[in-house]
């Protein structure tokens, strides 16, 4: 009763000030509000969500979702990209916290089955989606993009974007539900090989693309700009991680704000440097979790635990953002193709866990943790824009449609596969199993 | 002025800008030995913290290296009004526990030292800028206010003793000199954000941070975990910083506001607020002193505002020390010796100030620093605290 009583309090600040406000209020100058606010609500709506056994994560969508521009406007269209300035931080640190959870000696004894399931259902997914679009694009509500091998282009651009896994959110369901088991790892190391596969995979369609239709001039410039992309991530990631590393073992001291200090510098450098932020974030905290890890594990306490107002902020951010517009102009497009989506990855995962002779995770599992879709697929969506003004807006429409429904769909089936799969919770139960054998000593 | 928040690793409180000081020294019988002259500039390493941020936020500024680009100081903005709000609470929560009968007089006294200070350093400082025609960021009268309520801060950590309310009261004026301070800097803030209904603005963010204060009553204690309390705290915060800086008016009354109801409101609102801002603090407050001394822009116009602005406030500080020293009985040398070491509160106003002129010039957050300077350097070479004052 008090929460709810606190969000009222809340509620009646935010509104009193926006609709009583002078005409000198200054929305540019509205951050912290938006900032205080979805922290607070957003927190509270994840609360209620995980009541109803859904992820708390898909409250703070939610609560994005509501008091974004298109329903109440509590938050305005200017506020939530206000509030998209955390993205970096909270992108950088998720992705460290996905590092930090891989370990590499565990992940040794599954990298057989990781590959072969990742492998299945990546160049599976692309291809047939490649095939399907190549042969419905005339159907399709899409300008055309030329001939049968520009349409081939196209398609497989399309499919590249379709295809793509969200990594940070797929973490952040494990994070924030204390998760530790196979399928966490399992998926954990799917969606992180998926997003430096699809990677390769969108700059080699869209090389394709270029020549096969005409758009800016092709030339091996962007292969060099993939290595870069993809090698540079890896190695400055690795690097910053070692420096962390020196830090934690020497130091140690105010983990979380050096830690902070450590996402907003990897967010910074990797977009001067055009790097994936993800792949950099994410090879610093393996690093870390690899090399030191007796620190790791006091490390991980500590991240995991300020982890909690990166997520709201976070989420809350992409709810607010949602394009609801998008989904009214091409929905039922948008529908059927996640449908497609859905049917095709639980195939092709069945296939994968069969060949790799898994036995310890139920194959009926695994494609619930790669429903989620979100920022990367928007960004490489806006590049295909940008190249093909025609119909690469319209694929964008169409991806921003899809990624809001598996953005609200995926958290809460993955959460249910987690449930089933009786590994939520087992992260705090390991770390109290790991506290209570080291006093015993 | 209220202790600022700065923690050393052993937890000992460290002193703010300005602030001087004296280290502290325990004799083996549990007394104080009393350093002779008050150290400056943080020549002390108690206070050296606060010299550094400031100092380091002028390096990394873009009058020398430019890593915090105008551009880059522009994003911290938020950041700023929450450490502006943070500041607030503390000046509450510490105005708030006080003992009733000592802050009436402190208060009492604090105010009238507060507001001859700031009359005499706005109108001297008024009359000059009429007189030289300035080309200044805002309307000469508002710039001079402004400047008058910015110089005038005291800092009382300046001391670095043991400052028991009831044996040192001019200390206490000090400290308690921070809430009028506040107050009339809310109305500073208003006035330089060009509202028509400076007062509406006030009421209506106060009328927002009660709102705030009450939300955060009801959901502190009901936390289910250290993280979610955490965040609760941090959204009140942010929402305290936030909504007053979207209308334009100013995050420290509102944090003022908030620290003083969840201080007088039952339950332990305040003690969890207190245990957890002072996380936050550690990198709020820094942030402040390094965004204002990023701010600094190095300009003839700073020379002939800083000059007459240290005199004028000396001036005014020796005038208020005497009258303060008659209301509340204490030696008119010592509560001068308190009043006249500047304090960053000063420096947390004239940055609310300078956010919501939004003009890029930093002209007021400048002078106010090196006034700040000049003063402390005065305080070094003018003040000398006498062992008996605290016998």
């Amino acid at each position: 009763m008090r929460r709810v009583g606190g969000l009222f309090f809340v509620i009646v600040a935010v509104v009193i000030v926006q609709r009583f406000s002078p005409d000198t209020a200054t929305p540019e100058r509205s951050v912290a509000l938006a900032l205080g606010f979805a922290l607070i609500a957003a927190s509270l709506l994840g609360h209620l969500t995980e009541l109803l056994r859904l992820p708390r994560l898909s409250g703070y969508l939610l609560f994005g979702l509501l008091c974004g521009p298109y329903l109440l406007n509590l938050i305005t269209s200017s506020m939530a990209r206000e509030l998209e300035i955390i993205n970096g931080l909270a992108i950088g640190l998720i992705a460290f916290i996905a590092g930090l959870e891989l370990n590499l000696k565990h992940l040794r004894q599954r990298m057989r089955a990781m590959l072969i399931i990742g492998g299945v259902s990546i160049v599976g997914l692309f291809t047939l989606l490649t095939i399907v679009f190549w042969i419905a694009w005339p159907w399709l509500p899409f300008a055309s993009p030329g001939g049968p091998l520009a349409r081939l282009a196209a398609s497989a651009v399309t499919a590249g974007l379709v295809v793509s896994f969200s990594p940070t959110v797929s973490i952040a369901v494990i994070a924030e539900s204390r998760a530790k088991g196979p399928l966490s790892e399992l998926v954990l190391a799917i969606v992180v090989m998926g997003d430096l596969v699809l990677i390769v995979f969108f700059a080699l369609a869209m090389q394709f693309a270029q020549w096969a239709i005409g758009g800016p001039a092709s030339d091996v410039s962007i292969l060099v700009h993939l290595s870069w992309e993809l090698v540079g991530s890896l190695a400055f990631g690795a690097l910053v991680g070692g420096f962390f590393g020196l830090y934690l073992k020497y130091v140690g001291r105010e983990l979380t704000l050096i830690l902070l200090g450590l996402c907003v510098l990897l967010a910074i450098a990797s977009a001067a440097l055009h790097l994936e932020l993800v792949l950099s974030a994410l090879a610093a905290g393996l690093v870390v979790e690899n090399i030191v890890s007796s620190e790791g594990n006091e490390l991980k306490e500590a991240v995991e635990r300020s982890a909690l107002p990166v997520l709201i902020v976070f989420f809350a951010a992409a709810g607010a953002s949602l394009q609801l517009d998008a989904l009214a102009t091409i929905g039922w497009l948008a529908l059927g193709l996640a449908a497609l989506r859905l049917i095709l990855i639980r195939k092709a995962t069945a296939i994968g866990t069969k060949l790799a002779g898994l036995t310890d995770i139920p194959d009926n599992l695994i494609w619930m943790g790669l429903i989620s879709q979100a920022g990367v697929t928007l960004g490489l969506a806006t590049i295909v824009a940008t190249e093909f003004p025609g119909w690469g807006s319209e694929i964008r429409t169409l991806i921003v449609a899809l990624t809001g429904l598996h953005v609200l769909v995926g958290p809460v089936i993955f959460r249910s596969a987690l449930s089933k799969a009786g590994e939520i919770g087992k992260l705090d139960a390991n770390l109290e199993e790991q506290h209570a054998s080291s006093e015993g000593f | 002025m209220t202790q600022l928040p700065f923690t050393n690793p052993s937890n000992k409180k460290l002193s703010g800008v300005g602030t001087s000081t004296a280290t502290q020294m325990s004799n083996p019988r549990g007394g104080v030995v009393l350093p002779k002259r008050i150290a400056a500039l943080g020549l002390r390493a108690s206070a050296m913290p606060s010299m550094i941020y400031v100092l380091v936020g002028f390096i990394l500024g873009p009058q020398l290296l430019d890593i915090l680009s105008s551009e880059i100081l522009g994003h911290l903005d938020p950041a700023v009004s929450i450490g502006l709000a943070a500041l607030g609470v503390f000046v509450g929560l510490g105005l708030g526990s006080h003992h009733a009968r000592t802050t009436r007089w402190a208060l009492l006294a604090a105010t009238i030292g507060a507001v001859i200070t700031a009359a005499v350093i706005a109108i001297a400082m008024y009359t000059l800028f009429q007189f030289w025609e300035l080309d200044l960021p805002s309307s000469t009268a508002i710039f001079a206010f402004s400047i008058g309520i910015c110089g005038c801060a005291s800092a009382a950590a300046s001391l670095g003793y043991d400052i028991r309310p009831h044996k040192h009261i001019a200390a206490r004026i000090a400290e308690l000199e921070d809430v009028p301070l506040i107050i009339l800097g809310g109305l500073a803030v208003t006035l330089a954000s060009a509202g028509i209904d400076p007062f509406g603005q006030m009421r209506l963010a106060i009328i927002a941070s009660l709102a705030i204060s009450i939300a955060g009553w009801l959901l502190f204690e009901r936390a289910r975990s250290d993280a979610e309390r955490a965040v609760f705290v941090t959204g009140a915060i942010a929402l305290l910083g936030g909504l007053p800086a979207f209308i334009g008016a100013s995050p420290l009354v509102s944090g003022v506001v908030a620290g003083l109801v969840w201080v007088y409101i039952p339950g332990s609102a305040d003690r969890i607020i207190a245990s957890d801002l002072r996380k936050l603090q550690q990198p709020l407050v820094p942030l402040l002193l390094i965004v204002a001394g990023a701010s600094i822009q190095l300009n003839p116009l700073l020379l002939w505002i800083t000059v007459p602005l240290v005199l004028f406030r000396l001036s005014g500080k020796l005038i208020a020390s005497t009258a303060a020293a008659r209301i509340v009985g204490a030696p008119a040398a010592f509560v001068g010796t308190v009043l006249v070491p500047p304090g960053a509160i000063g420096i947390a106003i004239a940055l609310n100030i300078q956010q919501v002129l939004g003009t890029g010039d930093t002209i007021l957050v400048s002078s106010i620093i090196m006034a700040a300077v000049a003063s402390e350097i005065l305080a070094v070479a003018l003040l000398t605290v006498k062992e008996e004052w605290f016998n």
